[in-house]
Order: C-alpha cells, then structure tokens, then sequence
C-alpha cells in the first residue's frame, strides 16, 4: 500500500538500517553510481575511470541524448535545482522524484501515493507546479526545479516560500503533515502569480494537492496569512 | 471469479510500490521521425506525450498497455494554439491542457472548450497532461487499471458489466467494451464539430473527431476506444469557427467539487436567430464509450427557444434511449445526473 510505503521510506531516511527495503539499496545504487564508472552512454563515451571530478567536467552533460542509440542508457545530466546545478545519472524510467528523493537526498519532496493522485510530491518546474512522481527526470534538463527545500535561494520563489512556511506554523497548516510540503510549493506557484488571490483562486490552485487529515481550512488561512505578509512586504 | 483468474492478476507486473518499468526512451524532433520509430519498434513502442495516462498504466503494470520502448514528442514543436476569424482554432498536439484553459481566444470563442479544460483533474495534471492526450487517453475503468484481463487488456470480458459498473460504465450500452471515455475536453471537441489532424506511415490526413473516438475499434486483433493505428499520432486538433450569433456551454457533474473524472457532463453550442435555436449542438461526456450526441434532444431544441419547460424536456429527451447496466452494482443513477447536467448546461445559456 502507498501508506505504508511512504511510512516504511520515512523511517529508513532515519535509520537507514532496514536491509530488507529495496528502495534504499536503489538510492544507494543510485548514489554510487552517479560517481562511478557504472553509468554509460554518456553522449557516446564510456568513462574508464570513475571519479566525481571526472563526471562533472564532463562537457556532454547539460542535453540529454538524442541519438536513440543505446534507447535504454542511462546518462549523466544536468539538473538545476534550487538554483544549483546538480550532476546527476538518470535512467529513462526514472521519474524526477526517484531523482529527488532517492539519488540527490532531497526528501523534503514526498512520494505519498507516487501515481498523480494526491499531489504530496508537487515541485515547481520554469515555476509552474508538477507532480514530480510521474515527472520524467530526463525532462526536467534545461528547466528551473524548485522542491519546498528552495527557501534557502534568494529568489521571488524563495521569498515566498519563507513567508509560506511562516504562515503554516502560525496558522497550523499541517496535521499529520504528510502533504505539507507538496500543498506549499502549489501555494507557492499561486502566490508567485497572484499576490492577492481570492477564496475562488486558493481552492482552484490547491485542487490537486489533497490532505488526508482534511485540515483544508488551515491551509487556506495560512495561504491568506502568507499574501497578507508578501503584501506587507513583512516576509 | 475463478481462483485462476485471480492468478494472472496477481501474476501481472503490478507493482507494490507504483514505479515505472524499465523501458527504452526514443526521442523524436518531427513526426515523421515519430511515427517512422513507431512503425520501426512495432506494437512494443508507444508515444509519449505528457505521460500523465501512459506512465500511470505503466506503474499500475496495465500488461497490454506498458511498452517496452517509448517515443518521447515533448520536444516536437507541437505546442501551440492559433486563432483566426477565418479559420478557426488549431491546438498543436502537446499543449498542455492548462493553455487551453487559460487561452484567452478559446474562452471567448470557444467557452465550453475553455471551461472543459478548466475542469480536467488538477493544475499539477493540466499543466504536464496535453490536448491530444486527452483525447486519446484510455478509460479510467478500475479493472483495466487494476491490470484485469479484459477486453481492452488481452482478454475476452467486460467485467464492469457483472462487477462495480457505478463511475465508469456506461449508461447508453456497449458491444465488447462497456468502459467510458474519461475525457472532458473530447466531449467539447464533438459538440464543436472538431476534427483531428493524424500522421501516419503514408503522410497526414484529416478526419472529424467522431471518426477517431468511434467508441470501439478493433485494431489490430485489440479492442480500443480510439481508431488510431499503432503508428499513428495526432499532430494538430481544428476548431472551425464559431457560427454567428453562438453560444456554448459546460456543465460536469462528479464525486467530488475537483480532481475528478465526470460521473456525467454535457457540452451545448447553440445558435439563434433571436430568441429562437437555428441549430443545437448537444454532446454528453463520461456516460458512454465515446462522447454520446444527443440527436433528439438537438432536434427537439431547434425551432424552441430555451425556457424552463423547454429546457427540462430536451433533457428528458437526451436520456430517453439510455439502457443502464442492471446487472452488477447497476449505474442507473448516473441516467438522472446526465439528465441533471444537460438542464444544467442548458440553462447557463438561457
């Protein structure tokens, strides 16, 4: 079940001591590879060596292939994430939260029902939110990712993003919080276009991002807190 | 059930945790470099658009309908929407369903367009998911997308039709396959005498959006909601214009107020001649295999014009052929809320 899978990812990130969780041996794949001499088909080059400085320089990185070659290749690609730009393998059957979450350890991005149903995983892409579960990682080359960890930027998202999360502490917009970070980067693409949004303009942005505890009204005070805030300029 | 069926179930490539099978990624910058992959790949190869119904069916491990390769156009320069007087609306294959919505033309000209993409799941899924994506998606029926060997799935039975046939069965009968098209835009295709622009091996060609959304096709040995051939894509949806003196409308009816697929809904174009209907364009979504006209409701409504009375009993009217499954759970329900949404639409118009 969704549930207990997310429960099961949570309390790995923790401990990290289940060795029965496959998951976690991915993310660790993952990570070992994207340093290693594991990744191929990288524009056609095969590494000898496997070193981190050796992947980084490489100059092939920013575009994915298009060669069609090896069609099932991972490759070596630049994403740009929260303002940095962040070298990373990708497998055409990795989604940009598999990337996120499980290579890069950005777990501020949830995985709740990983199937576009919930909203919980919800990023912001060229600032218009996606659901990052069904996000292809190789689409996101050559577009601006921001995930709900951005607050540190100084940025207009990252402004937002502070004046959100301070408005979700004071006006208790999370319960059991599973949501929280999806339902903030939604409100963060809703603020970022519309500085005084209506009760209409809140409820259709945050459509697509559900919360199982059905604290909706929290979230929609801590939304009209976080606009009176940029308003004021106070954020 | 048999406890063997419950094996090919349970045997399928479901998978506990919703990840995407390994498959091969094929990029293409033109059509026909799409379409030349498709038909070089064979049935193992499908396009991939926004992804959001091809990548779902791929982690629920929908056997017939996870590839092993897929054909990536999100780089084709198909995202685009034009207008003009004279010629009326072209929408590019990938535009995102959120441009349809927010299309200052389309809501002037085209407002049930509008207001349908404006109802199409949620801003995350209308800003991946894409015009020809919806058209085609397939239908959200829980046993096809619980990987049940039915009729759209390599089997031979509709399980709707004995099992849980409430949100996704439909209401005006079927022949093998008795799932709904799920789409909202469609719905707003049909009643606006759309058609769809598809490239092929032998070139392009044009055909009216009836024609691609039949309600069942064979293709190939399988049974599917759309005509397109495996090597096939639409490229471009036309919108001709608007008559004069038209007007449109939306109404949808679901479970919940967003974030939901029609239980019923009903696309209206009229036109008048004062008060009076010249012509009446009225289409029902999420009720039938394919986006279902209501020709005698249309009939009835040219000639009237729209008062409460009138409207009631072109409602009456484009339900009176419906044929409800009684078996299983029965979705006769769903006969007075496509009813409902037709008095609805109607009278926004009124």
């Amino acid at each position: 079940m969704a549930g207990e899978d997310s429960a099961r990812g949570n309390s790995n990130e923790e401990t990290g001591s289940n060795p029965l969780d496959t998951k976690m041996n991915r993310r660790k794949f993952l990570k070992a590879s994207a340093i290693s001499a594991g990744v191929v088909g990288l524009g056609g080059i095969a590494l000898s060596s496997g070193n981190a400085t050796t992947v980084i320089e490489t100059p092939t990185a920013n575009v994915p292939s298009t060669s069609n070659a090896d069609p099932f290749a991972s490759q070596i690609v630049t994403l740009n994430i929260n303002g940095k730009d962040v070298q990373v393998g990708v497998e055409p059957r990795d989604m940009l939260n598999n990337i996120l979450r499980d290579s890069l350890g950005l777990i501020g991005t949830k995985r709740p029902c990983n199937r576009m149903e919930c909203g919980g995983c919800t990023v912001l892409i060229d600032d218009v939110p996606h659901m990052s579960c069904t996000y292809p990682a190789f689409r996101a080359v050559g577009h601006k990712i921001i995930t709900v960890e951005g607050y540190t930027m100084s940025s207009p998202e990252a402004t937002v993003l502070n004046a959100l999360q301070q408005a979700w502490v004071e006006e208790d917009g999370g319960q059991c919080s599973g949501c929280q970070p999806g339902q903030i980067m939604s409100a963060t693409a809703l603020l970022l276009n519309n500085q005084n949004p209506s009760l209409d303009d809140i409820k259709t942005a945050m459509s697509g991002n559900i919360c199982r505890c059905g604290n909706y009204a929290g979230i929609i005070a801590s939304i009209q807190t976080a606009a009176l805030k940029l308003q004021g300029g106070s954020a | 059930m048999d406890a063997g069926q419950w094996d090919i179930i349970e045997g399928g490539k479901m998978s506990s945790n919703n990840e995407v099978p390994k498959y091969g990624l094929l990029t293409a910058s033109t059509p026909e470099e799409a379409v030349s992959l498709l038909t070089q790949y064979g049935e193992q190869a499908r396009i991939m658009s926004g992804g959001t119904d091809l990548l779902y069916l791929m982690k629920n491990g929908v056997v017939s309908k996870t590839p092993q390769y897929v054909v990536d156009i999100s780089g084709l320069p198909l995202n685009y929407v034009n207008y003009s007087a004279s010629d009326g609306l072209r929408i590019g294959a990938t535009t995102p369903i959120a441009t349809i919505a927010s299309d200052p033309n389309i809501a002037q000209y085209y407002a049930v367009l509008s207001q349908a993409a404006a109802t199409v799941a949620a801003p995350q899924i209308r800003n991946q998911g894409t015009a020809a994506g919806d058209v085609i998606q397939d239908t959200w029926c829980w046993y096809l997308r619980n990987n049940y060997p039915c009729w759209q799935n390599g089997g031979n039975v509709c399980y709707g039709v004995l099992g849980d046939n409430r949100y996704y069965q439909s209401i005006f009968g079927g022949r093998l396959t008795f799932a709904v098209n799920p789409g909202d835009t469609p719905v707003a295709y049909y009643a606006l005498d759309a058609e769809v622009t598809v490239q092929g091996p032998g070139g392009s060609s044009t055909m009216p959006i009836s024609q691609l959304l039949p309600g069942e096709a064979i293709v190939g040995g399988i049974v599917k909601e759309n005509s397109l051939q495996h090597n096939e894509m639409i490229t471009e949806i036309h919108v001709p214009p608007p008559p004069a003196n038209s007007m449109s409308a939306w109404y949808k009816v679901r479970a919940r107020q967003s974030f939901d697929f029609a239980l019923a809904s009903a696309a209206a174009v009229l036109t008048f001649n004062g008060s009076t209907i010249s012509h009446a364009s009225l289409v029902l979504g999420g009720v039938d295999v394919a986006p279902h006209r209501a020709t005698a409701a249309e009939s009835y409504l040219v000639g009237n014009t729209l008062t409460t009375t009138t409207i009631q009993e072109a409602a009456a009217k484009a339900v009176a052929d419906a044929e409800p499954l009684t078996t299983g759970t029965g979705n006769s329900f769903r006969v007075f809320l496509a009813q409902g949404a037709v008095s609805k639409a109607l009278t926004l118009l009124s």
